[in-house]
């Protein structure tokens, strides 16, 4: 059969429509005869091949008007190899067209519609494809020489044959089955039932979009890739079927659904959509093909959502959460609703958990169950701030907006007993930290302790990050921690230099400077005891009868420990007036020009009771473990069985205070007892005395008995206690005063003149690291200064800085 | 308080400009001891001239021969040598019509460059009597009882308001002790009775029970200057509904608007 097929002779080069005739038979085996016709053969290709090839280098044909090249007398010899080929050019385009029009009627006479049309469409448009890539390889002489030159020569409407089949076929077939049969809506038609969960032949919906792309052509640039067929013809109504789908099937789904049910509708169709462009679509479109479904999928419902996740938050739907995160994030302005709701939510919780607690403890707060407390509410948002919300800017800012807001003021912490506003917080916390670094702490003995304790002490610092008045926190825990070293009741150096770093890293060194150097001290003051232990041992004859006691020193500085100082005259016991004097030699010798201030007030001491026996035998010798002043006290006994107060107050020099608070331990531990009022009456014998009454008698108690070997009588006074948090208050105060009144003149030094409200904003922008001033008290500094004469007030507000 | 550096101005001006000492201090006085706007703004007329606004009032003309001897003459006629004393200087305010508690005895005191109270001296006497073109005992009561009215209007010009700021700080440390910083609480309260009465009017009892019964301590030279310009304020918002706590205000102040807000919004609730 193939035999047939191939006419016998090639037509004469100068004859068009032989040689047309000869190609057109070829082609007809390319576009339009049956394949099972066999196609066409290598043999057919080669001999149009070279009909074209040879038509093209012919000098002359009939028809052409070319000849005149003669006619011209060798004026341009070169036009002799003028290139051929227009008339074949425009025999292909007539027999294209007529083709194409065949195929519309085709479909018309058939009366194709929607699959049915789609379907006769992608395979009409495969073969045609596949036969344009053959038409362009049999023309390719008539591509690279003709059309190259028309083309160079600007000739418009001439492409190389690829391009001519295309764009007849835009012409002569697609636009005008698109008005007959509207093809696009063919194709819409499919999406839509896609969308409405049938099962579609994706690849030949992928197909009749590639066919659109192809269609789009650029005339200057046939390479360049022209998305005009596409765009307009089909991604425009795309968009607008989606948006129309979206928005009733929104309405629809909400009237009989949830709010939340609709978000997982909408994940899933999201979803979808970016499926649909992986998988047909042309990837130009997901821009705006996204944007369509966000925002008629949930910039039009995002109210609805936003006003749900009050709701949500209350009920902790974390994945919930997590999914309107999700959908809000991808529209603007989204997430600000759930930002604010966040915010008030969690300042409500932290408010509220705090109220909670102060109603369960009946007395003063515990440190420990108010950290708790505040990192309850913490842990449980923090944990939904980063698994749901991805730690998302705007949601931790509103979050952190949050905590400082109940961490810094709820119930606990601005109770009505804080008269001046500032908050408590600082303070608990530090306490907490007293009670994890101190010895004896409940958990000593577990195995995990060690874990356990630096977990604790991280979950101080998540609070005190949040805390305004870092300057606070710091001053009681540098008073806290002095008593720990001072007391040697630190459970564990490697715990405290711990929490130290951390306080470090969270504010900076400048923070801990006096921490550090506190334990510093101590190590020094360590190694000098043990010179000092050395030295009053070994010094000569007297050996120990130098030292009537054990005595132990511990010297700091005075600029660095927040330690009160006596505030009472005291006489040294004469028993301890050797000690006393052989330490000052030493320290004097080593150190001369320091002055060495002794802390009567914060000594102490162990007695033994040789008169009187006590324990399980009856024959071990009670311990009392005492205050310097007690021991005081209690020393003069060894000469005398019974004094009066008067006398007391002689022999010890200490003022009213603080001897009847520490007589009043020592009497209700019935070391002593008292004996006899003012008068000495009967009668007042009868009726208790009151302690440090005018002739009250204090004798030894010869009959003391207890239980326990060991007695602790070294117990706080109460007024010392208060004192202490009066003094607290003033440091911080005056701390204060300095820290503003530098920031401020540091400010100026640098500014020279400057308006009033600025120096204020960059006051407080300076200072709230350590803590927030408020505006009264910057503007008291304000005035301090100008009175000081650092400043001045200039005109319009402003001040100015007088070197 | 003429510190070094505002003596150096002075200098300066005087040099610059050739006006005298009395009216190069008020100059520069109005421009707050700006050194270069007080230059710019005597050239570009701009400076109230307390010497002009009064001479207006009286007859004299600027190019008049002002005969010295003359005012050497009143001097003398109060001074013990080369100063009038307190006797004198009581004879000579009661001889210009004026009591000794008038306001204007202090613009006298400003003007004539009296170094402490009950005392002129001869030199500061006749320069600025001079500078003033005045030299008969007419002319001087006219030129005081201006100051006065300039002093006590209760609706007083610019140039009135120039007039009395200047005065008003000069009083702070003309009745300065030696060595002192602030004056005595009783001193300032005299002081404001005496100056603000008509300017202030009811704000100025408040401000007093105020000061005496609250805040209890002496006045520093600010509070004594700003609450000058807090009463020019109040002409401005006498219900100081418009007062900013957190303006440049001194918390003194502050803590005064604060009492009388409270009060007044105690009274109004009852």
């Amino acid at each position: 059969m193939p035999a047939v097929n191939v006419p016998p002779v090639l037509p004469s080069p100068n004859d068009l429509v032989g040689t047309w005739a000869y190609v057109e038979h070829g082609i007809d085996y390319i576009l339009v005869r049956d394949l099972s016709e066999g196609g066409i053969t290598s043999q057919m290709y080669m001999s149009i091949y070279t009909a074209i090839h040879n038509f093209c280098i012919s000098r002359s044909n009939s028809g052409n008007t070319g000849m005149g090249g003669f006619n011209r007398g060798g004026a341009a010899p070169s036009r002799g190899a003028q290139l051929q080929g227009k008339e074949l050019y425009q025999y292909l385009k007539a027999y294209l067209s007529k083709h194409l029009r065949q195929v519309l009627q085709q479909i018309v006479d058939d009366n194709l519609h929607d699959i049915d049309l789609v379907q006769f469409y992608i395979k009409t448009w495969d073969r045609y494809t596949l036969g344009a890539r053959y038409l362009n390889h049999i023309f390719d002489y008539l591509n690279r020489h003709w059309v190259k030159r028309e083309r160079d020569e600007g000739r418009k409407g001439v492409f190389d044959v690829n391009t001519l089949c295309l764009t007849i076929w835009r012409d002569d077939l697609f636009k005008p089955l698109q008005e007959q049969r509207n093809l696009i809506q063919a194709v819409l038609n499919l999406i839509q039932r896609e969308r409405h969960g049938e099962t579609i032949a994706t690849v030949g919906v992928k197909k009749i979009i590639q066919c659109f792309v192809s269609l789009g052509l650029d005339e200057n640039d046939t390479k360049k890739v022209n998305l005009s067929i596409y765009r307009e013809y089909f991604e425009s109504p795309f968009l607008q079927t989606t948006a129309v789908f979206y928005t009733e099937e929104s309405k629809s789904f909400l009237q009989t659904n949830s709010i939340v049910e609709y978000m997982k509708k909408c994940e899933t169709r999201l979803a979808e959509e970016q499926r649909r462009l992986t998988v047909y679509l042309h990837p130009s479109s997901q821009p705006e093909l996204m944007e369509t479904c966000r925002r008629f999928l949930i910039q039009q419902h995002a109210t609805e959502m936003q006003q749900e996740f009050q709701a949500l938050l209350e009920q902790d739907r974390a994945s919930d959460m997590k999914r309107m995160f999700e959908l809000l994030s991808q529209i603007p302005e989204g997430l600000k609703p759930l930002q604010e709701q966040l915010e008030s939510h969690v300042k409500r919780q932290g408010i509220e958990a705090v109220v909670k607690l102060s109603k369960e403890t009946t007395s003063s707060v515990d440190p420990k169950s108010y950290t708790d407390t505040l990192l309850r509410v913490h842990t449980k948002y923090a944990k939904l701030v980063k698994e749901s919300f991805k730690d998302h800017t705007g949601l931790v800012k509103a979050f952190d907006t949050a905590c400082k807001a109940y961490i810094n003021y709820n119930v606990i912490a601005s109770g009505a007993a804080h008269s001046k506003g500032d908050s408590k917080t600082p303070e608990l916390l530090a306490r907490y930290s007293d009670s994890l670094l101190k010895k004896n702490s409940r958990e000593a003995d577990d195995a995990n302790a060690d874990v356990d304790l630096d977990s604790r002490l991280n979950n101080i610092m998540t609070i005190f990050q949040y805390v305004n008045e870092k300057d606070t926190f710091q001053t009681v825990y540098t008073r806290l921690l002095s008593k720990r070293l001072v007391h040697n009741t630190s459970a564990s150096d490697e715990a405290e230099t711990n929490m130290v770093s951390k306080l470090g890293e969270a504010c900076g060194v400048e923070y801990t400077v006096k921490l550090n150097r506190m334990f510093q001290d101590m190590s020094v003051s360590a190694s000098l005891q043990a010179e000092f232990k050395e030295l009053s041992y070994s010094s000569g004859d007297n050996g120990n009868g130098r030292l009537a006691a054990d005595f132990a020193v511990q010297v700091v500085s005075k600029g660095t420990w927040p330690l009160p100082g006596p505030k009472s005259p005291f006489n040294i016991p004469k028993d301890l007036v050797n000690a006393y004097e052989l330490y000052t030699s030493f320290y004097n010798k080593k150190h001369s020009g320091r002055k060495l201030s002794w802390l009567w007030n914060m000594s102490k001491g162990e007695l033994k009771m040789n008169f009187a026996a006590g324990g399980a035998t009856g024959k071990m010798s009670y311990t009392l473990q005492v205050s310097l002043y007690q021991m005081a006290i209690l020393l003069a006994y060894n000469t005398n069985d019974c004094y009066t107060i008067e006398q007391l107050r002689e022999i010890t020099a200490l003022s009213d205070d603080i001897l009847l608070g520490s007589l009043a331990i020592i009497l209700k531990a019935r070391v002593l007892t008292m004996c006899g009022g003012a008068g000495g009456s009967s009668s007042s014998k009868t009726a208790t005395p009151t302690v440090g009454e005018p002739n009250s008698i204090y004798r030894l108690n010869y009959d003391f008995k207890n239980k326990k070997i060991r007695l602790n009588l070294n117990l706080p006074i109460k007024s010392d206690q208060r004192a202490e948090s009066d003094e607290v208050a003033k440091s911080i105060e005056d701390d204060r005063k300095l820290f503003l009144q530098a920031v401020i003149v540091r400010i100026m030094k640098t500014r020279k003149e400057l308006k009033h409200m600025a120096l204020i904003q960059e006051t407080i922008e300076q200072s709230k690291k350590r803590f927030m001033p408020k505006v009264p008290e910057i503007k008291k500094n304000i005035d301090a200064l100008i009175e000081k004469e650092y400043l001045q007030r200039g005109n319009d507000n402003t001040l100015q800085y007088l070197a | 308080m003429a510190s070094a550096s505002q003596l150096s101005a002075v200098r300066e001006v005087t040099t610059i400009t050739g006006l005298s000492e009395a009216r190069a201090t008020a100059l520069l006085t109005q421009f707050n001891w700006s050194l270069s706007r007080a230059i710019n703004g005597y050239y570009s007329g701009e400076f109230r001239d307390i010497r002009n606004a009064s001479n207006s009032t009286s007859k004299g003309s600027a190019a008049r021969k002002v005969n010295t001897s003359a005012i050497e003459a009143i001097f003398d006629n109060y001074a013990e040598g080369d100063a009038i004393g307190v006797d004198g200087t009581i004879r000579y305010i009661q001889d210009l019509g004026l009591q000794l508690e008038d306001a204007a005895v202090l613009a006298l005191a400003m003007v004539l460059k009296s170094p402490e109270m009950g005392r002129f001296d001869r030199r500061e006497f006749i320069d600025c009597w001079q500078d003033l073109t005045i030299d008969s005992l007419a002319d001087m009561q006219q030129q005081a009882a201006a100051y006065q009215k300039a002093l006590t209007s209760t609706n007083p010009s610019s140039d009135d308001l120039a007039l009395f700021k200047s005065v008003y700080q000069f009083t702070f440390k003309y009745n300065l002790a030696p060595g002192q910083r602030v004056l005595p609480l009783e001193t300032a309260v005299d002081y404001w009775r005496l100056l603000l009465g008509p300017l202030a009017g009811d704000h100025l009892t408040a401000w007093l029970d105020f000061m005496t019964q609250v805040y209890q301590k002496s006045v520093s030279k600010d509070t004594w200057n700003m609450f000058f310009e807090f009463v020019l304020y109040l002409r401005q918002d006498p219900l100081m509904t418009e007062y900013d706590p957190t303006g440049a205000w001194p918390s003194v102040i502050d803590d005064f608007v604060e009492r009388m807000k409270t009060t007044d919004a105690a009274n109004t609730s009852q």
